[in-house]
């Protein structure tokens, strides 16, 4: 059973991991909680589904969403944080900017869709195969094998392509960046839209898993998506994937021989605890306050 | 001025103890004065849900003629909330039609919450022209808004409290649903009959209403001779992943599994029990008796079992022979006017009214009138149920239906 | 024009706080309507609740989105204590107090020492740990049913039933809260947590215990929490989990926010306005959530500071050639 249990953790972790890495990115940019990362997730979906009803063409409308979810981390971080870097508020005021957009998104598409689970098509059904005594479904293995791709690729992009470089310039200091010619205002724009991407294709992924989605997705994946950046270490890419997996496989570990109505108390509480002894998460690099 | 300011503060304590003391043996009174001024709002919700009958002309003698209803009309529970409001405005609709009456509908949200509730109750019971209070749809929400009703004598009918405690609570507390005292006793008993099995195994959400449901069924379930070999609670709305309680229910070789929960908790526990190759019999309550959770689960939650105190409306309910008259009317009416099939929720909450409306009717306006009569209530059938009744606890009890899912359909089997 | 206002508030102070405190007083004999005074004590609970966030987020820059997760210990302590020994408010209220103390303690000890954003996430993490503690922990707190018919608080013996006697206990409360900020600002503790605010690391090389203030004020903070709580279970007479969940959390930084970080005045704005406004705006209720979304968002972009965030009333007296005894401590920018 224990098999049967990291299976699934791992499944619902690489989920989280999805979406981590872009909360991570967006992070290691702008110094930036995004609220809004959960948001987007649920928007994805949503955006997603209904296309698909439109269209007919799942892919395409996968597709689609991908497209317009990137838009819409856009368009938060163009109205609404980039005003408010200018104006050189402090970072208190762009983390409850997100906190106000996330609100908003929510309820906005609460009022269209209405609250109910909508069922979602799930187009990776292709059965399942058996380890041992652990049933896995195919569904799962391209879940972990998408997060994978999607972290290699990142990475790739991150330490080896000069968009990166300028990506890690940014996260480093903002303004030496600018002086060094990079235009800092693309790259966030740019980190933005990769977060929502990366945000669309997990909530799809895990609408598909679940076969249904629903407007509550968004807040319930947040706090476990801070979680899992926080453990692996803010603005560290592989932290995010590491963190992510861990508080999957924690919490379905917990669940499943523990309790599982404090199945999330204690993966969180574990997160404490981490935090207490590597205070800059696990792969976290130890800030130093200069003064 | 530090020093001045703290007087003046010290005073401003010191004033408000003595008028503490001052107000001391002052009653809890409704006024009417205040309620007026904030103004009783009138709910227009859904876009396609019409705004709240106006009244017109004759009203009753002692001036009353509205019932006052409190659903979650916002939040997650909103899509309950909206099916119990159009089941009331559809049943007030034609009550008024068929009798010529002109009562009155005002809708408050109670956002699922408690504080709400108790907010809301305090603006109906306030108001001169209220019969009654009726919601919510939450037991706790319900409970919450009771002693307000029970201090001001006046009547609370929810369509939706199914909570034990809930009729105990005071004299004018009533409920349309079955009471979770005898619900889960005789979801064990027809269950045990109809699969014969000993192993039982509970996912139950940790509710008010999943703790009870889960514990009467669990114990009647012992007491007909059959073991419970797993007892898993989850927290609602932020569970989804089942596989972990599934993973361990597998292993304790349940034979069959009870979902205490709602449709789409339920729909994800089926799915993903199939997932696992688990071969338990799946059973899930009244909640799941939805077409959402058919939707979401597809062909693969055929086999499993559906019990309910509530009916279910299929797509060609209205047209079948084993449907009587007035269920047919309801039907009719409600796929017309909000151009879906109403679910056990509306239904409820068209009972609830109905009767109201008919005691009203009957024996006036008055609450302890009304009381003696819902308590007095034997063999009635509506849309939601067959020999409603309540007990000398005021306690509902009906029959059961049981479902079984057949080529993604609801199929009554007993 | 807020700080027009200001001024204006400044100048004619004594006669403002007199018709204040004569408003307050008389409120529940002009207002008769249950419902109002409802809505007013209500209120009051939450400028409670504000001005102990405001010390910890506002005054002393720590944002913490945990908030509710001690007021909901506050209330579970005061509903047990009253429904299992059936003792007096004033040993309810003091449990509660204390609990939430030392629940403050508790995670503050741990997570005081992390860095900023760091420390905002967790305190989340530990509003929904709390929640679900509560949800589960069905042997004390009974879970989701919650506790019921927890008895009005009584003080010694007398019971405060009328909701006019309960108006004014939350008014002698916010006295109280206002009285603990109002010390705590105007004295070194104040100053110290001003400066760790603004640099952290300067205050530090200042020869200030950075650790040790901020433990003390999130511990006194949690404190003020704890007391609304208890104030709140035997108001309502009803607690269950759903009631101390993190969207309480986001309410009541929205209504530090409001009013303006650091300000206290701006506490009582922020608090009283957003209670009300909602009970106003009833017909627009589905719209709630996605109106405190927007509200948010624009107040960031017009008004990062809230409305009374940049006012020092302190400074604006003494700009405004008031003399030192005339000026109004401790709310500062």
């Amino acid at each position: 059973m224990l098999l049967q249990q990291i299976i699934n953790g791992i499944t619902i972790g690489s989920t989280y991991a999805l979406v981590a890495i872009g909360f991570t990115m967006v992070f290691g940019v702008l110094e930036l909680t995004n609220f809004a990362n959960g948001s987007l997730y649920m928007l994805g979906a949503y955006l997603s589904l209904m296309l698909y009803l439109a269209t007919g063409n799942f892919w395409v409308s996968f597709a689609g969403s991908i497209i317009l979810t990137g838009a819409a981390g856009y368009l938060i971080e163009r109205l609404a944080l980039r005003h408010l870097r200018q104006k050189g508020a402090p970072k208190l005021s762009a983390l409850i900017t997100t906190l106000g957009m996330s609100m908003l998104l929510d309820n906005l598409v609460m009022i269209c869709f209405g609250s109910e689970s909508k069922p979602f098509p799930n187009k990776l059904d292709f059965g399942r195969f058996t380890i041992g005594s652990a049933v896995v479904s195919y569904t799962q293995v391209i879940i972990l094998a998408v997060a994978c791709i999607l972290m290699l690729i990142l990475s790739l992009v991150v330490y080896k392509t000069k968009l990166g470089k300028a990506m890690r310039c940014t996260a480093q200091n903002m303004e030496a960046a600018r002086l060094m010619g990079i235009n800092t205002n693309q790259i966030i724009a740019m980190t933005f839209v990769i977060a929502g991407a990366l945000a669309c294709i997990s909530g799809t992924l895990v609408g598909m898993y679940y076969s249904s989605i629903d407007v509550s997705m968004g807040s319930m994946i947040g706090m476990k998506i801070f979680a899992s950046a926080i453990l692996g270490g803010v603005g560290v890419l592989p932290g995010a994937v590491v963190g992510g997996l861990c508080m999957g496989i924690l919490e379905t570990v917990v669940a499943g021989f523990v309790s599982s109505g404090y199945r999330d108390a204690i993966a969180f509480t574990v997160l404490i605890v981490v935090l207490l002894f590597r205070p800059s998460g696990l792969f976290g690099k130890k800030q130093i306050n200069k003064v | 001025m530090k020093k001045s300011f703290r007087k003046i503060i010290s005073a401003m304590a010191g004033i408000s103890m003595i008028a503490a003391l001052a107000g001391c043996g002052r009653q809890a009174a409704p006024e009417g004065s205040g309620a007026a001024a904030v103004g009783a709002q009138t709910q227009a919700v859904q876009n396609d849900a019409p705004g709240t009958q106006a009244a017109d002309g004759s009203a009753q003698e002692s001036g009353k003629n509205k019932l006052a209803y409190f659903f979650p009309l916002t939040g997650e529970q909103m899509q309950y909330g909206t099916m119990l409001q159009r089941g009331a405005e559809l049943a007030l609709e034609l009550y008024n039609e068929e009798h010529g009456t002109s009562y009155t509908a005002e809708f408050h949200d109670d956002k699922g919450d408690a504080t709400e509730a108790v907010n809301v109750a305090n603006k109906i019971v306030a108001d001169p022209s209220v019969i009654a209070g009726l919601g919510s749809y939450s037991s706790s929400c319900a409970m919450a808004a009771a002693p307000i009703f029970e201090d001001n004598e006046m009547l609370l009918f929810s369509p939706n409290a199914s909570h034990t405690d809930f009729p105990a609570m005071g004299r004018f507390m009533f409920s349309c649903v079955m009471s979770q005292k005898y619900e889960g006793a005789q979801f064990a008993d027809e269950l045990f009959k109809v699969t014969g099995a000993k192993k039982l195994a509970i996912i139950y959400q940790n509710t008010d209403q999943g703790v009870l449901a889960s514990e009467l069924f669990s114990d009647q379930w012992k007491s007909l001779g059959g073991e419970v070999v797993a007892m898993e609670a989850y927290v609602t709305g932020s569970t989804k992943d089942f596989s972990p309680v599934l993973s361990k229910i597998k292993e304790a070789g349940a034979e069959v599994i009870y979902a205490s929960a709602a449709y789409n908790e339920a729909a994800q526990i089926f799915l993903q029990a199939k997932n696992l190759n688990i071969e338990a019999q799946l059973v899930g309550p009244g909640m799941c008796l939805k077409n959402e959770l058919l939707e979401i689960t597809e062909d693969k939650a055929d086999g499993a079992i559906v019990l309910s105190s509530i009916p279910y409306f299929a797509e060609d309910s209205a047209e079948r022979d084993d449907v009587d008259e007035a269920t047919k009317n309801f039907i009719t009416r409600f796929t017309e006017k909000y151009g879906e099939i109403p679910d056990g929720f509306a239904a409820s909450s068209y009972d609830t009214t109905n009767i109201l409306l008919g005691f009203i009717d009957e024996v006036g306006t008055d609450s302890d009138a009304l009381r003696q009569k819902l308590a007095a209530m034997r063999e009635f059938n509506g849309v939601s149920g067959y020999n409603m009744a309540f007990n000398e606890n005021k306690e509902m009890v009906k029959g059961i239906y049981v479902f079984e899912i057949r080529d993604n359909t609801f199929v009554r089997i007993n | 024009m807020i700080d027009k206002f200001s001024e204006f508030l400044l100048v004619h102070k004594k006669l403002l706080l007199c018709l204040t405190l004569a408003l307050t007083a008389v409120f529940p004999f002009v207002f008769t309507s249950q419902y109002v005074i409802r809505i007013a004590t209500i209120a009051l609970m939450y400028v409670v609740l504000t001005l102990s966030l405001n010390l910890i987020s506002g005054m002393m820059g720590q944002v913490s989105f945990g908030h509710s997760a001690f007021f909901g210990i506050g209330a579970y302590a005061a509903a047990l204590t009253v429904t299992r020994t059936g003792l007096g408010a004033e040993v309810s209220f003091l449990a509660a107090i204390l609990l939430a103390g030392v629940f403050g303690a508790l995670l503050g000890l741990p997570v005081l020492r992390l860095k900023g954003y760091y420390f905002t996430i967790v305190t989340m993490v530990f509003c929904e740990i709390i929640r679900i503690v509560e949800l589960n922990w069905m042997s004390v707190t009974r879970g989701p049913l919650g506790i019921m018919a927890i008895g009005k608080p009584s003080f010694f013996g007398f019971t405060l039933r009328s909701q006019t006697q309960l108006y004014f206990l939350a008014v002698i409360l916010v006295a109280v809260a206002y009285l603990v900020v109002h010390n705590i600002m105007n004295s070194r503790i104040g100053n110290a947590i001003m400066a760790i605010r603004d640099d952290e690391l300067a205050a530090s090389s200042m020869g200030i215990n950075v650790f040790k203030y901020k433990v003390m004020v999130f511990v006194i903070a949690s404190m003020l929490a704890g007391l609304a709580g208890a104030f709140y279970a035997q108001y309502t007479g009803y607690i269950d989990p759903t009631n101390f969940s993190s969207v309480k959390s986001n309410e009541m930084l929205l209504m530090v926010i409001f009013g303006g970080l650091g300000n206290a005045f701006g506490s009582f704005v922020g608090a009283i306005v957003l209670t009300i406004i909602p009970e106003l705006l009833r017909g627009l209720s589905i719209y709630r959530q996605l109106i405190y979304g927007g509200l948010l968002v624009l107040l960031m972009m017009v008004r990062p500071q809230g409305l009374f965030g940049s006012v020092n009333f302190k400074y604006l007296g003494q700009r405004m050639g008031m003399g030192a005894k005339e000026q109004k401590g401790g709310e500062t920018k």
